[in-house]
């Protein structure tokens, strides 16, 4: 079991819980490396993605090599404040609000388990990057936003 | 760079318009001055005359692009793309809520997408040059919903993970 942080981390597994202040669909999408079509889903501040069941490493020699670097133990986990998670196509996702341990203060945070291949890689937020840069993103919008 | 060219042309600008107001007696001329990453260029319409004179300077291809209408050309093309990718989204979604209505069974919705993929799934076919990528984060900045590296490459079908290798450099370089 690990534990990483940095851009491009990412874990695979056959079964991944994954949580986010904020967690939203964002349609059908081929996976950049194992060119898979899948479910996307992003998440937003304080988020985490840890696998409950090992993933299996493809046979595809090309594929395996592109994704040498995939952590697929059990426990591995991603934790940031903006991470992409892409599940199976057939997955069902049900994101739940919690509040309480884990959650912040007022807002509860998302919560969701997939029992299907799933791969989560942490991403870059961009916010912070466009004040560092002088750059406005006021037209950005939140939606789904936990209770 | 460009803010140290900026100040010289601004200098040597006011000095020339200010030679020629005294040589003439014309009022000061109509001035537009443009700044980019590389160099600077400014637009001058003396005030009775219907011509435009430019005057510009570049350590990169900034200005030749900018006056060609080359960035112009390839941000349209950015757009254009990134339309067509929100299209494949709501489609997925007006897709998913006929499934969710009932109007179509789980197998016709997976068929479906199996089927006609270019309408309803993005793909990321291209690693984006530096430029490109200043492009993509410029026009960002007036549309919604682009909140971390993955938006954006989803947006622009870019390479997520040159997406991120580019948007590492250019946060610590501080600078587009």
């Amino acid at each position: 079991m690990a534990v990483y942080n940095n851009i491009g981390d990412t874990i695979e597994g056959e079964a991944v819980d994954f949580d986010g202040r904020l967690i939203r669909s964002q349609g059908a999408k081929k996976h950049p490396l194992t060119k898979k079509t899948m479910k996307l889903f992003t998440t937003d501040r304080n988020s985490h993605a840890v696998v409950r069941k090992a993933g299996v490493e493809p046979t595809d020699e090309e594929v395996k090599a592109a994704t040498a670097h995939f952590h697929r133990d059990v426990d591995d986990k991603v934790t940031a404040d903006a991470l992409s998670v892409y599940t199976d196509l057939k997955a069902k996702v049900r994101p739940e609000t919690i509040h309480g341990e884990g959650a912040s203060g007022q807002h509860g945070t998302n919560f969701a388990t997939v029992n299907n291949h799933t791969i989560a890689t942490v991403k870059m937020p961009l916010p912070n990057l466009m004040k560092k840069l002088g750059m406005s993103n006021n037209a950005l919008t939140t939606v789904n936003d936990a209770d | 760079m460009a803010k140290e060219i900026e100040r010289t042309i601004g200098t040597t600008m006011e000095t020339s318009i200010y030679v020629e107001q005294q040589r003439t007696g014309d009022t000061f001329p109509q001035i537009t001055m443009c700044t980019m990453r590389d160099g600077a260029f400014v637009a001058m319409q003396p005030a009775n005359s219907g011509n435009i004179v430019f005057a510009g300077v570049s350590q990169g291809t900034s200005v030749i692009s900018r006056m060609v209408g080359a960035d112009y050309a390839e941000m349209m093309e950015l757009l254009t793309r990134a339309v067509n990718n929100r299209t494949r989204q709501r489609n997925y979604f007006r897709l998913l809520n006929n499934l969710l209505e009932g109007l179509i069974s789980e197998d016709d919705f997976y068929k479906e997408i199996e089927e006609k993929e270019d309408e309803y799934v993005i793909e990321e076919m291209e690693t984006p040059s530096p430029e490109r990528l200043r492009h993509a984060l410029i026009l960002s900045q007036g549309i919604k919903d682009v909140q971390n590296s993955e938006d954006l490459s989803s947006l622009f079908s870019f390479s997520s993970e040159a997406t991120d290798h580019e948007l590492k450099k250019i946060e610590a370089d501080g600078r587009l």
